[in-house]
């Protein structure tokens, strides 16, 4: 008995030995896949441009544009300027993970232009806002160990490059197809390249080359239907919380009560009884003003903060206003006075807000004389152009609320024209916010990363 | 040998000519007469031999002038010469050098001088005394070199086991347990449903275990121990070894206990502002910075009856107020509303008996506890029989089997909107907080059912309360948790020679965790519209080993080879599922009420072979020598390895010295080596695709909610992972005096572990956020000492005092380039690891200083936030701990009592900087006389003669006024915009532990009722706390069971007991 028991366990032991290979090949992942289609990783890239676009680092460039008002814990604190390099953590992997490694992937392995050319579109999106919040950031050297900063000119550069390349791809799709997982756009190739152009043309605003923005918004979004808006080609948007406007999620949370739009700059500006109001004759922001509103008691659905109301990232509307400062840069007043009437017009018929339909919205067309010294929107006697350009600039300022666009105007008109800039105050010490600090994760993670990192008190290098 | 064993069959057929065989027969007792079962009864120079059988007795075939050797674990070895007699009785004295029986890790009884590495060993009362109702916070302060600490007080909420430090930057560092040597699991879950910085304590799988079955625990502490079991050995071994019964007459036991437990530290907080901002009352605020209360005129509040209003189920209406006038300040009322005195049950009953051929012990045992927050409990019970059986001489069983059930509901706590401390703590002093629930009508008399009433909704009046009302929290959130535990072990032990036994032993252990989080309508934490979490991990463990165990015995040489086999198959099933946007105001707990359901599973196989010699060699009674190996490959790692290890024993205290009755009787040294590692987790080696959400600052959107997609997981896969390894080398001194009375140990050691898995954070440019990698190298140094000295020793009268005192510093040598990695994801104060840096180090924004450390501060004199970034602000790591204690017994009344202490280690007070923002915190309730004019944060001056609120501080730029515009913006709150530097503390204790008093009772009446004895107990747990710390018990940990610590927000307090038990014996 014992010595069959002896044999049985050597016997044993070497049966179970041989066997050890496959008894261990067992990890292979039972959770998640390792290929999926292409499709599905555009809405992924599309999410992470949102919040890039439209969330934390807007509301605080609206905290540093008299637009919101930090009124408690961290919102406080940055509007007061004290912000972290831990506050743009998100903002870098939502960028280089989330938007340029995924569309890397797509342009490797997709043999579909429509997704390849969004692909594209999205990530000049992200890295041209990126070189706009930052300054010189790495971008051709991305994906290498330490990869060195670009300048942000050769950032600028390879965004309009990218663009011009996504441009080519969605110019050989079939003209009716639509990819059913863009929640952006919602649009066909026609749609998207719309966007591109006003994105190009927005870019070459920054760097102040306004014959080439003038020209690429010629091609620009010229509908609201073709506007890039968060969740635009969603119909369940705002049906639970987490696929929501930005602004009503944070409201809702714990965070809700820390900031709002009450008694800021914009609010002034748009007040018919205020001091410094742009309401007058042919103007009257009653109800505008209304839809502008951001609080925690305040949220509606006809407000910009109601839980299923769009966000624009790229619009028609930003479209005209590029039309408009661009020829007015140019020089030529009458062009540019025509596309200011233009998106006058189009604010006089109703689109562009909603805000509570008892209140007043007026629009009426300018003419030439309201420009000259004395004139409604001249009354302190500057240039016709200046004026023009003064109010242009006011517009875009109000129109492009929810975006960074009025930050980066302000950083950008601050340098190029002090004299018609908007006189809004920094909100503490004697110098505003010109650029975000770079990312924690970078500094700590790249060799290469600028040190010490630059101030937000210092211009990026377009400003300078 | 072969050839020696050649040589002596060669020399035996030559000497049966000269000698006759015969048979023998004889018994082998100790010095008491009894019988010694299984001792060993060999022929001098030859494998032939025997063993004793149940009553000692032994027969043999021999010739006459052979000797024979008996030997018997714990004895000494005795031979004699055979002659002409028949009969050969043996008595073995004890071991003179002798203390008492230990149980190697891998579960075999040795003899404890004879162990060359380190550990620690407690008694069954040692555990079971301080009346903890979880097993593991029984263990604390008990030993050198562990450190255990508690999450929180919360009924069943879990501990963390540490042994020397942490040896692993991100994995396991708790120890690896084994039941009768059979691992255990000792899971210790977060799950999707709860998060490491806010959430519930979870609970430690080792407290399923009762402790009562426990006959004692063994903590290995050293590589050179745990070896042998590879890469389950990092952070140690604790070796338990339960009951049995033995043979005789059965005994039972009954015992039940009753505990009262109360909250033992409370932060302390102002009652002299109201809530509001600026020096203004308002009644919707976020601070206490409002106006004086006692400035008040004390009549009631002035409301506005004329429309919106909230009907509390209290029966209370609330409606806007319109001027504060009242005067009350609720602060003691609400805190009484949250906690009261906890309670915990226990009762434990025994049966054990045998014969010749088998043992029994059957246990039962019920723990009923209800917590020190309302409605928060943990009901355990568990069941055990354990058995042996002889099937013949040559073959034993060994088995078990326990079950253990139990069910619980803990607290929401944290980081975290829906905990209770956050909403309580942050509650301005003139709020009540009673009126938590009811109706809100609008100004149309609109009604709305059951609303919840915040501090900043205290009309009830939007859907979002903020922060929970505490009293919401603990009566209208659940965080349930059903937990149904099965461990069963059977052991064969086959004599096949009597040098050779083996013994096979195979394992089950299974469980499942089933926790249902419950938030209705209206709860913070984004569950306005009502959230239902239901998530289960059902995790079964299957061992199996093979030991081999080989004797060889020459003149003044002993040599034990063990080898063996063992294969571990882990798998774990984790589902969730997630509803929300209730489709009503539901108390009903199921997702059938919600319109938006996800679901997410998770599945794990991992699986370990392990093969593995050892040979310990013993020379005459001084020197001992172990040298082993263990070969290892796991599923999830890409290499195997081989984990050596050696241990050197030297008894030169008998070389010495003569007579060891006398001054020194006992002196060893002790030098180990061993290696340890730790597996990669597994399904890690590809890059998957993922799910995802997108959340920039409390804003989280996600793809799920648009329908689904995925993108290209943000962690990297890396194919080449491999075991974390980790070597040490120690070397001890053992010595006792004057007839053992003083014993006194140390151990000195070095580990460092090589391969240390990360997930690496890469620059966001690099494409990817992180990749997990063998990466890091840490390492760990310390001493560790423990002594014991019978004060006075005699028959009625004993007493004894006894300590350890250990340190260990850590230290983080490389991190692949990387300057930290957080270990607690989430907080804005991060306990990380740094190179240079030990463990756990505490990062974070840190106030401008110059080149020499000084503040630089700014016009008004105060300091200025370092705009560029983490800055290392403190050290978790305690310089040393230590315990004392003291045991008395005079006739049948004992006295136990235990002090512990640590000393040096930091803690990021996070909770009292928080409140100083939020106005709540005693601190920033002063009022001041300025003395001469002086200016705050803001740069207003306030002339001199003026009564302000604040604190007059002086930053090195002379006295400014400390206000609420200092700590609403750098000096409190949360977040990297605040000088989170000034909230670290020093949190050294000293804790009076445990005092036990104990009373056996042994009078007639006792024998006449026929019982055996009658034990009565009395115990104070955590009787005292001597610390600067305030507000928290120092031992809390935000972040649980992980590597992270340090760091206190709005965690659950801990507790103090006082306890009565009785045990009757039959």
């Amino acid at each position: 008995m014992k010595n069959i028991l002896s044999r049985v366990l050597v016997l044993g032991i070497i049966l179970i030995s041989s066997g050890c290979e496959s008894y261990l090949d067992v990890n292979e992942n039972p959770n998640q896949s390792t290929s999926v289609p292409n499709e599905l990783i555009i809405k992924g890239m599309q999410l992470a441009d949102v919040q890039l676009q439209l969330g934390h680092t807007m509301r605080i460039s609206q905290l540093w544009t008299g637009q919101l008002k930090g009124l408690g814990n961290l919102y406080k604190n940055l509007y007061l300027y004290n912000i972290a390099p831990e506050e743009t953590n998100s903002e870098w992997s939502f960028v280089y993970h989330g938007i340029v490694t995924q569309n890397r992937i797509i342009q490797a392995d997709s043999e579909d232009n429509l997704i390849k050319g969004i692909g594209n579109i999205i990530e000049a999106h992200a890295i041209g806002t990126m070189a706009a919040l930052f300054g010189d950031i790495p971008y051709s050297k991305y994906s290498t160990p330490d990869p060195e900063f670009d300048t942000q000119a050769e950032v600028f550069n390879q965004v309009q490059a990218l663009l011009d390349a996504s441009i080519v791809q969605l110019s050989s799709v079939t003209a009716t197809r639509v990819l059913s997982q863009d929640l952006l756009v919602g649009k066909n190739a026609a749609a998207w390249t719309q966007v591109a152009h006003t994105l190009k043309a927005r870019f070459y605003l920054m760097t102040k080359n306004y014959q080439a923005a003038y020209t690429e918004a010629l091609d620009g979004v010229s509908t609201d239907v073709n506007n890039m808006s968060y969740a635009k080609g969603f119909s369940g948007y705002g049906s639970t919380l987490e696929n929501s406007n930005l602004y009503y999620i944070v409201l809702d949370g714990s965070r809700g009560g820390d900031f709002s739009s009450a008694d800021t700059f914009v609010q002034g500006l748009l007040d018919p009884a205020g001091s410094s109001s742009r309401n007058h004759a042919k103007t009257d922001e009653s109800r505008r003003r209304d839809y502008l509103k951001v609080s925690i008691d305040e949220r509606a659905s006809t407000r910009i903060t109601g839980q299923n109301v769009k966000m624009p990232m790229v619009s028609n509307v930003e479209n005209l206003l590029i039309l408009a400062e661009s020829s007015a840069r140019l020089g030529q007043f009458n062009t540019a006075l025509g596309h200011l009437n233009g998106l006058r017009s189009y604010l006089n018929s109703g689109k562009g807000f909603i805000g509570s339909a008892s209140l007043t919205a007026k629009y009426s067309a300018f003419v030439a004389a309201d420009f000259e010294a004395g004139g409604i929107e001249n009354a302190s006697g500057i240039s016709a152009d200046k004026a023009l350009l003064r109010e242009i600039l006011e517009e875009r300022y109000v129109s492009l609320f929810g975006t960074h666009l009025p930050f980066f105007d302000f950083a950008r008109v601050s340098k190029t024209d002090p004299d018609i800039a908007l006189a809004i105050n920094p909100t503490s010490g004697g110098q505003h916010a010109q650029r975000f600090p770079i990312a924690q994760n970078e500094i700590d993670g790249n060799a290469n990363a600028p040190s010490p990192i630059p101030s937000i008190f210092d211009p990026t290098p377009v400003n300078k | 040998m072969i050839m020696r064993k050649f040589i002596l069959h060669f020399l035996l057929l030559f000497s049966v000519a000269a000698f006759a065989q015969k048979s023998i027969k004889g018994k082998v007792t100790d010095e008491s007469g009894i019988p010694l079962p299984g001792a060993s009864v060999l022929i001098e120079g030859t494998t032939t031999g025997t063993t004793t059988d149940f009553d000692g007795i032994f027969t043999l075939d021999v010739r006459q002038g052979q000797t024979i050797v008996v030997s018997y674990i714990g004895y000494r070895k005795t031979s004699r010469q055979v002659d002409n007699q028949d009969t050969y009785d043996f008595i073995l004295m004890t071991d003179n050098a002798l203390d008492e029986v230990v149980v190697s890790a891998l579960g075999f009884k040795e003899n404890r001088d004879k162990i060359a590495s380190t550990y620690s060993k407690m008694q069954a009362n040692d555990v079971v005394r301080s009346g903890e109702p979880t097993l593991i916070n029984g263990l604390a302060g008990k030993a050198s070199g562990i450190t255990i600490s508690a999450t929180s007080a919360d009924p069943g909420a879990g501990s963390n086991i540490q042994i020397r430090g942490a040896s692993s930057i991100i994995g396991q560092t708790q120890p690896l347990i084994i039941i009768d040597g059979v691992p255990t699991n000792n899971d210790n879950f977060e799950g999707f449903g709860s998060d490491g910085d806010g959430g519930i304590s979870q609970q430690s799988r080792l407290n399923d275990i009762n402790p009562n079955d426990i006959e004692s625990i063994q903590i290995f502490k050293g590589a050179s121990a745990g070896a042998i079991y590879g890469s389950k050995a990092l952070g140690g071994v604790i070796v338990i070894t339960t009951k049995r019964g033995s043979e005789g007459k059965m005994r039972a036991s009954y015992n039940t206990s009753i505990s009262y437990d109360l909250i033992n530290v409370r932060h302390p907080l102002q009652k002299s502002y109201g809530q509001g901002a600026n020096g203004k009352y308002s009644p919707t605020a976020t601070n206490s910075w409002g106006d004086l209360i006692e400035a008040r005129s004390g009549e009631a509040d002035a409301v506005n009856t004329s429309g919106e209003y909230f009907l509390a189920n209290t029966g209370v209406a609330y409606y806007p107020i319109t001027k504060k006038n009242s005067m009350e300040v609720y602060t003691d009322r609400n805190f009484d509303l949250v906690f009261t005195t906890g309670t915990t049950q226990t009762h434990q009953f025994n049966l054990s008996g045998g014969n010749n051929k088998g043992t029994y012990y059957m246990s039962m045992n019920k723990v009923n506890q209800n917590g020190i927050m309302r409605n928060s409990n943990y009901n355990k019970s568990s069941f055990t029989l354990a058995t042996t059986y002889n099937f013949a001489d040559w073959l034993k069983n060994n088995s078990k089997v326990i079950y253990s059930t139990n069910y619980s509901n803990r607290i929401q706590q944290g980081s975290n909107t829906a905990g209770i401390y956050l909403g309580l703590l942050r509650t301005p002093p003139d709020f009540d907080i009673s009126g938590y629930k009811g109706t809100y009508f609008d100004k149309n008399g609109n009604p709305i059912e059951d609303r919840h009433r915040s501090y900043r909704r205290y009309l009830g009046n939007s859907s979002s309360a903020t922060y929970n009302n505490p009293l919401w929290t603990l009566y209208e959130q659940t965080s349930d948790t059903d937990v149904n535990r099965l461990v069963a072990s059977t052991e064969f032990t086959a004599t096949l020679k009597p040098w050779w036994n083996v013994v096979l032993r195979s394992g089950l252990d299974q469980y499942t965790d089933d926790r249902v989080y419950f938030f209705p309508m209206f709860s913070s934490d984004g569950a306005t519209n009502g959230r239902y979490q239901n998530e289960t991990f059902n995790v079964t463990e299957v061992n199996t080993e093979l030991i081999s165990s080989m004797q060889f015995s020459w003149d003044n040489l002993d040599l034990n080879l063990i080898s063996g086999f063992a294969m571990n198959d882990s798998q774990r099933k984790q589902t969730y599922l997630e509803a929300v946007d209730f489709l009503y105001n539901a108390r009903l707990q199921n997702p059938a009420v919600a319109a938006t359901k996800n679901y997410e599973e998770r599945n794990r196989l991992f699986r370990t072979v392990r093969g593995y010699v050892q040979s310990q060699f013993q020379y005459k009674d001084y020197l001992n020598m172990n040298l082993g190996a263990t070969y290892e490959d796991a599923s999830s790692s890409s290499k195997s390895f081989i984990y050596p290890s050696a241990e050197l024993g030297f008894n030169w205290g008998g070389l010495v010295k003569e007579d060891m009755t006398k001054g020194l009787s006992f002196g060893k040294l002790r030098l180990a080596y061993g290696e340890v590692g730790l597996p990669p987790g597994a399904h890690l080696f590809s890059t998957t695709y993922e799910n995802a959400s997108y959340s920039s600052y409390s804003d989280l959107i996600s793809l799920d909610a648009f329908g689904g997609g995925f993108r290209v997981n943000d962690d990297k896969g890396n194919p080449n992972l491999e075991f974390e390894k980790k070597r040490e080398l120690e070397l001890g001194l053992d010595l006792r005096f004057f007839r053992n009375r003083l014993s006194l140990s140390g151990t000195i050691y070095r580990n460092e572990t090589r391969d240390a898995l990360l997930y690496l954070d890469l620059n966001p440019s690099e494409g990817y956020n992180s990749i997990y990698q063998n990466a890091g190298r840490i390492e760990n140094k310390g001493w560790e000492t423990e002594f014991e000295f019978a004060l006075v020793k005699g028959d009625d009268f004993n007493l004894s005092v006894f300590g350890n005192v250990f340190a260990n510093k850590n230290k983080v040598l490389d991190l692949s380039g990387v300057s930290s990695v957080n270990l607690t994801g989430g907080s804005s104060v991060k306990s990380s690891a740094v190179v240079g840096q030990p463990l756990g180090i505490l990062l974070g924004s840190a106030a401008l200083r110059d080149a020499n450390g000084n503040l630089e501060l700014d016009k008004n004199g105060f300091p200025q936030l370092d705009p560029t970034g983490d800055k290392v602000i403190g050290d978790p790591n305690p310089d040393w701990r230590g315990s004392f204690g003291v045991r008395a017994n005079y006739k049948g009344l004992k006295l136990n009592a235990l002090f512990d202490t640590s000393q040096g280690n930091d803690l990021a007070e996070r909770t009292r900087y928080v409140l100083y923002g939020f106005g709540t915190h005693a601190d920033v309730g002063n009022t001041v006389t300025v003395p001469s004019d002086i200016v705050n944060y803001a740069g207003t001056t306030i002339a001199a003669g003026s009564t302000v609120r604040g604190n007059i501080q002086n930053f090195g730029g002379g006295d400014v006024l400390l206000d609420e515009k200092w700590y609403t913006t750098l000096g409190g709150g949360f977040g990297g915009s605040v000088i989170s530097e000034f909230a670290v503390g020093d949190a050294s204790y000293v804790r009076f532990r445990e005092l036990t008093l104990g009373y056996e009772m042994k009078n007639a009446l006792v024998e006449k009722l026929k019982l055996s004895s009658v034990d009565i107990n009395l115990t104070g747990r955590n009787l005292a706390l001597f610390t600067n710390l305030r507000g928290i018990d120092p031992d809390v940990n935000q972040f649980g069971n992980g590597n992270g610590k340090g760091l206190d927000y709005f965690t659950n307090p801990g507790s103090k007991s006082f306890l009565f038990g009785i045990t009757i014996n039959y």
